[in-house]
């Protein structure tokens, strides 16, 4: 015989078990060591722990319930709030993958904490129900990288400006402000002149890095069209290969192709890697460039037949001041600069830059630029 | 021949009510990140996923729960009813 209680038992059980369940759930929640902060499926934050209250100088009274990007701001390295469709925790929706982000949250005092935070969608069944944001406080990191990068800023300054001081009397003195000069004495100068040049350039490429890595590049977006840019930068080189007896041709797309991007960084981008594509190549070869566009995104393509790049020396390509053994880089010159700064330009961008290549075959360097929802989506 | 506007076009054009130019971009990503889709290939059964990813984004982007249930009831009305726009051929002019 049945026990006219058993329904109910299980009933209970089961609700036990629930309970016990949420309250593993929270344990873990709250264990996080970083702040973590949950976002229902209406963007209003349903959970947070105390690691993010006590980043924020919040109590959870506060925000819970409470319409995340609305009560939590994110600002830029500029102080300027960031726009709603360009926090990571939309981007994660629009992007349908997870985003990791470097940016600054506003706390409750008024002052504001620069943290590091990754953001997924939560799925339950196939279903969104939310999202999960972490982040850390990186106040100590970022005071450790600003010291280090204004050393680097000073210093270039304090040699830029006597290095530029002796270029200017060195070319005084070949322009003869200081009287004649004779033909040995103008082959010295003249060696010293180019010497100071290129310290003049080794130093600038210091500051441009300085100033990438310090984080103050602020892009300058604007809707350019890539071909148009791209004939320009291969206008503005063609001497440059022509002296080198090779060619440049542009397998340019019959449409425009538009992209929203900061133009002069950009432009510097494609300058770089199609000079290195010439650089790094015999004469009387020819450098190919090539845009296609997809729904997403736009890649362009510089394609070479030059000295290629060992498979040893894959980690040395976007590093700084590294430079590539190969036969012809006694002639390539250079601070070993360019395509660490060009990658942190197109990361900017939230493009990459990849490459494929074989030694003695010739080098691709692909640069994709993402077509990404932004605000003037919105209001063009 | 009277043409039938695709179920994409007609969530695009619901959409651009809420979203303005960004409607097209904001909801072939949704589709093809989401429900991982050509969306020319959307169909009814695809509405509610759809509305579902519609309704969390759309939240992020604006604190006013009216307008996202105004959003998401209108798409949520394309599975109910079947909705075609004629495109009138030169000579019905």
């Amino acid at each position: 015989m049945r026990s006219p209680n058993k329904p109910r038992q299980k009933q209970l059980t089961d609700i036990l078990l629930l309970e016990e369940q949420k309250a593993e759930s929270d344990a873990l929640f709250l264990s996080i060591g970083d702040g973590a902060i949950v976002a229902d499926s209406k963007g209003n934050i349903s959970r947070i722990n105390n690691v993010a209250l006590d980043i924020l100088g919040y109590d959870a009274d506060d925000v819970i319930g409470k319409w995340y990007p609305g009560t939590i701001i994110a600002e830029g390295e500029s102080g300027h709030a960031i726009p709603f469709i360009e926090r990571p925790i939309a981007k994660a929706f629009l992007s349908g993958r997870p985003e990791v982000a470097r940016l600054y949250f506003r706390k409750k005092d008024g002052s504001r904490v620069p943290v590091s935070l990754n953001v997924s969608p939560v799925i339950l069944n196939g279903t969104p129900v939310g999202a999960i944001e972490v982040f850390r406080d990186i106040s100590q990191e970022v005071k450790l990288e600003r010291a280090k990068d204004e050393f680097i800023s000073l210093a270039s300054h304090q040699l830029r400006t006597p290095a530029t001081g002796v270029k200017q009397y060195l070319g005084m003195v070949l322009q003869g402000f200081a009287g004649d000069i004779t033909d040995t004495q103008r082959e010295m100068l003249t060696k010293a002149y180019e010497s100071n040049e290129r310290q003049i350039r080794i130093i600038s490429d210091l500051l441009r890095v300085a100033h990438v890595d310090a984080g103050k590049v602020a892009l300058k977006r604007a809707k350019v069209n890539l071909n148009t840019l791209v004939e320009d930068v291969i206008k503005e080189q063609s001497s440059v290969f022509m002296q080198r007896h090779q060619k440049i041709i542009f397998k340019k797309p019959d449409a425009s192709v538009l992209a929203y991007i900061d133009e002069d960084a950009i432009r510097m981008v494609f300058e770089n890697i199609i000079d290195n594509a010439g650089k790094y190549s015999p004469e009387d070869t020819k450098v190919t460039v090539s845009i296609k566009e997809s729904t997403d995104e736009i890649r362009i393509a510089v394609r070479d037949r030059g000295v290629g790049i060992r498979a040893s020396e894959n980690d040395k390509v976007f590093e700084k001041f590294s430079r590539l053994d190969n036969p012809l880089s006694v002639h390539a010159g250079g601070t070993g600069i360019g395509l660490y700064w060009a990658k942190k330009i197109v990361d900017l961008h939230r493009g990459d830059i990849t490459y494929e290549s074989q030694e003695n075959k010739g080098t691709t360097f692909t640069v994709r630029l993402p077509k990404e929802l932004d605000l003037n989506d919105f209001t063009e | 021949m009277p043409k039938s506007e695709s179920l994409y076009q007609q969530v695009v054009d619901i959409s651009a009510e809420y979203l303005g130019p960004s409607a097209e971009r904001f909801i072939g990503r949704q589709i093809t990140v989401h429900l991982q889709k050509n969306p020319e290939k959307l169909n009814k059964r695809d509405i509610p996923r759809l509305t579902e990813w519609v309704h969390i984004t759309f939240s992020l982007l604006t604190d006013d729960q009216k307008l996202v249930d105004s959003f998401t009831n209108d798409l949520h009305s394309l599975v109910k009813t079947s909705k075609k726009t004629r495109i009138p051929d030169a000579q019905s002019k």
